[in-house]
């Protein structure tokens, strides 16, 4: 198609795709591509001078109108321009006059958008606002990066440090280093070690299990020597930081000695059947004074676990060697025996060392800034802390994103940079986090006050509900994900602390009946006579508070505790043994206790449950 | 002389609506009105005068409609609608009290034998 003046400067394109794209659906439904919303057949047309239409062409593309738009103001741009020729003027007077090009199809946009329908005009408002909400919260997120970013932590106080001043000693009353050399020079720790309060003579490990302990024999004597000492003198490593695994905090040596105890109370067993009675009670004895030893001052949650671990091996070994050699043990290694485990002091809550938030204070202040008011907001330094930390824990679900900084993997490691502060915004303050942690130990605290039975269940259930809550529900987890990966597990404290007693106190019973039957070659008939010579009082039972059980049965004692049930089943072992010291509700007391389902917590003589039974896990 | 931009936005509306009293008109026949009328001082070229007329039809005060009429080629007409009417009074009225007070402060003379409009 050629213009006036020969040219043709706009020209349809005849390419049927392009012919399709400019037919309406019902001219094609009709059978014909007419592409009548192609605005170049319209100016092409008119064949105007070919400035004219060139002109026209750039002001409708430059519109960026939907078709039919750019074919109307092209219908109405060329009848002006015919006007125009029409009436004498030249092509050139008329592309003067027709104004700057550019700023016609902006107009001209923004005047045709005004008569779009109201679904288009609702449409676009909703896209606007949605990209000023994108923008602003770009713009937003930015600066809680540049924020996030430039937050610095201000460790003030090495809580580490003063730890260990409280429990320095002097070098020649330390036994750590000497453990330290007992723990190096033992040999192996072959699986039989691993159940070795079950092996008995005769078993197909026995052998395996004494041959072990007599290979160990350095090792065991250096405990003993040891043991002997007054403190432990086991320091924390002061460089250590709260992100630390406790081998690096130093703690470490808590399990190891747990280890290197196991060692004492199997080399005790193989004395008790070799009837070697000095070697036996000197391993108890050295046991019992290791527990004592990790009872440091400021001693830490998980020293104080340690302690309670080995106090109550020792216990159950002991009970288990005087219910199968009664005649080991001469009449005063039974009363030092009694002596040294009276002494063994067990606190009365768990947190009276009050280091039980030392680990989190240092957290916080590594991971926090500091306002001068006790509050702050995390920092690029208190994510990685927790990331450090998170290994097994909950945030990788959560936050995977924490989990992907692999150092050869630049495009996961920017990816995180980006989400990280994100992610941050979620965690709650400084002093939300720690409140919440100071709230949730005061309040299981009040919930475990006094002796167990006088635990209230609904208020123990409301302690341990808190947390859980904190834990499934997707804002309070993040909010306060500090407090969740270092709250300790507090019930389980208090009831090993119970746990702790109930033991002792059924240990010195059973003592006493054992030095009774030794001199009068009958068992008591009631508890009540062995005390004051052999006990100052009958203990009472950590269940129900009533005086521990004791009946003789088919010519044998038998010493129980009610169990968790609290119903007194006549010391027969049964399902509700002791799998929990806490009190149960009544609704869920009802529900677990059935015929079946029933029974006493029997403390001597050892439970004849199967050996391959998991011990209870506190 | 034409006027500078500001100007010709706040008067463009006006006269164009004012043009459309009489009947409908055409764009080419609007532009060659507004220059003839005004003396040139209200010529605007195309690419002001078509936004503006989109932009009166986008808010309902003009009407546009093809019409061949005898005419060589069809024509887009443009017509005051009734809300169009409405918005030249009220703009009349607005811009005889701009003119009076223009006058009072003697920015412009008054016209001998009546007022302004």
């Amino acid at each position: 198609m050629e213009s006036k003046t020969g040219q043709a400067a706009v020209v349809p394109s005849t390419n049927w795709l392009v012919r399709v794209y400019f037919t309406p659906l019902r001219d094609m439904v009709q059978g014909s591509l007419s592409a009548r919303l192609d605005a170049r057949r319209e100016i092409a047309a008119a064949m105007l001078p070919a400035p004219l239409d060139a002109i026209i062409w750039r002001v409708v593309r430059k519109t960026r109108l939907w078709r039919q738009e750019q074919v109307d103001v092209a219908r109405e741009l060329v009848s002006h321009f015919l006007e125009g020729v029409s009436a004498g003027r030249t092509a050139e007077q008329l592309a003067e006059d027709f104004g700057n090009e550019r700023a016609a199809a902006r107009l001209i946009r923004k005047a045709k958008l005004r008569s779009r329908p109201l679904w288009w005009q609702a449409s676009r408002l909703g896209w606007r606002t949605m990209q000023g909400i994108l923008v602003a919260s770009i713009l937003a997120y930015a600066l809680w990066s540049v924020r996030f970013y430039s937050g610095r932590p201000v460790v003030a106080q090495n809580y580490w440090q003063e730890v260990n001043a409280a429990r320095r000693v002097d070098e020649a009353d330390r036994a750590w280093p000497i453990y330290h050399e007992a723990i190096a020079k033992m040999v192996g720790v072959p699986g039989v070690m691993y159940s070795w309060q079950h092996v008995c003579p005769g078993d197909a490990d026995w052998d395996d299990f004494v041959s072990h302990i007599e290979l160990n024999q350095p090792s065991i004597e250096l405990a003993r020597v040891a043991a002997r000492k007054p403190r432990l003198g086991a320091y924390l490593n002061e460089a250590a930081q709260a992100s630390d695994w406790i081998s690096l905090l130093g703690i470490d040596y808590g399990w190891r000695l747990e280890t290197l105890h196991r060692f004492l109370l199997a080399d005790a067993r193989v004395a008790a059947v070799e009837g070697q009675a000095d070697r036996a009670w000197e391993d108890i004895a050295a046991t019992i004074s290791l527990a004592r030893q990790l009872q440091q001052p400021r001693a830490m949650l998980v020293e104080q676990f340690n302690s309670s671990q080995i106090f109550r091996s020792v216990l159950s070994i002991t009970t288990g060697i005087l219910a199968q050699y009664p005649d080991l043990f001469t009449e005063s290694q039974l009363r030092d025996l009694a002596h040294a485990i009276a002494a063994y002091d067990i606190a009365l809550s768990p947190f009276d060392s009050g280091t039980a938030d030392l680990e989190f204070l240092d957290f916080l202040q590594r991971a926090y800034t500091e306002d001068g008011s006790g509050d702050g907001r995390i920092t690029p330094e208190g994510v990685r802390l927790l990331d450090a930390r998170a290994t097994t824990m909950a945030i990788v679900q959560l936050t995977g994103v924490l989990q992907v900084q692999a150092p050869d993997d630049t495009n996961a490691a920017l990816a995180a940079d980006l989400l990280i502060p994100g992610v941050a915004y979620a965690i709650g303050s400084r002093r939300e986090n720690r409140e919440m942690y100071r709230s949730l130990l005061d309040q299981a605290a009040r919930a475990h006050q006094g002796p167990a039975w006088t635990w209230d269940p609904r208020e123990l259930d409301a302690a341990g509900s808190r947390l859980a809550n904190l834990r499934e529900s997707p804002i309070d987890h993040m909010r306060y994900l500090p407090v969740l990966m270092f709250s300790p597990y507090v019930d389980g404290l208090y009831e090993t602390r119970e746990l702790e007693i109930q033991s002792r106190d059924a240990t010195q019973v059973i003592i006493g009946l054992v030095l009774w039957h030794r001199r009068s070659g009958t068992w008591p008939e009631s508890l009540n006579q062995l005390v004051p010579e052999m006990l100052p009082a009958v203990p009472l039972d950590r269940m129900d508070g009533q005086p521990l059980r004791y009946r003789v049965r088919d010519g044998q004692p038998v010493v129980y505790s009610v169990g968790m049930d609290r119903i007194d089943d006549g010391g027969c072992e049964g399902s509700l043994s002791y799998h929990r010291i806490s009190p149960l509700t009544p609704e869920r007391l009802a529900q677990m206790r059935t015929d079946e389902n029933k029974g006493d917590w029997i403390l001597w003589p050892p439970s004849t449950q199967p050996k391959d039974e998991p011990p209870p896990t506190y | 002389m034409r006027v500078e931009r500001e100007l010709m936005r706040g008067a463009g509306p006006v006269a164009v609506l004012k043009l459309l009293e009489s009947g409908a008109r055409y764009g080419y026949e609007l532009v060659e009105a507004l220059a003839e009328r005004s003396d040139g001082v209200l010529d605007m070229g195309q690419s002001t005068l078509y936004p503006l007329l989109y932009n009166l039809e986008a808010q309902g005060l003009v009407r546009a409609e093809w019409r061949e009429d005898g005419a060589p080629r069809p024509r887009k007409y443009y017509s005051l609608t009734a809300k169009g009417k409405k918005r030249l009074a009220h703009d009349v009225k607005q811009w005889r009290a701009v003119t009076a007070a223009m006058q009072s402060l003697g920015v412009i003379e008054p016209k001998l034998g009546g007022a302004a409009g």
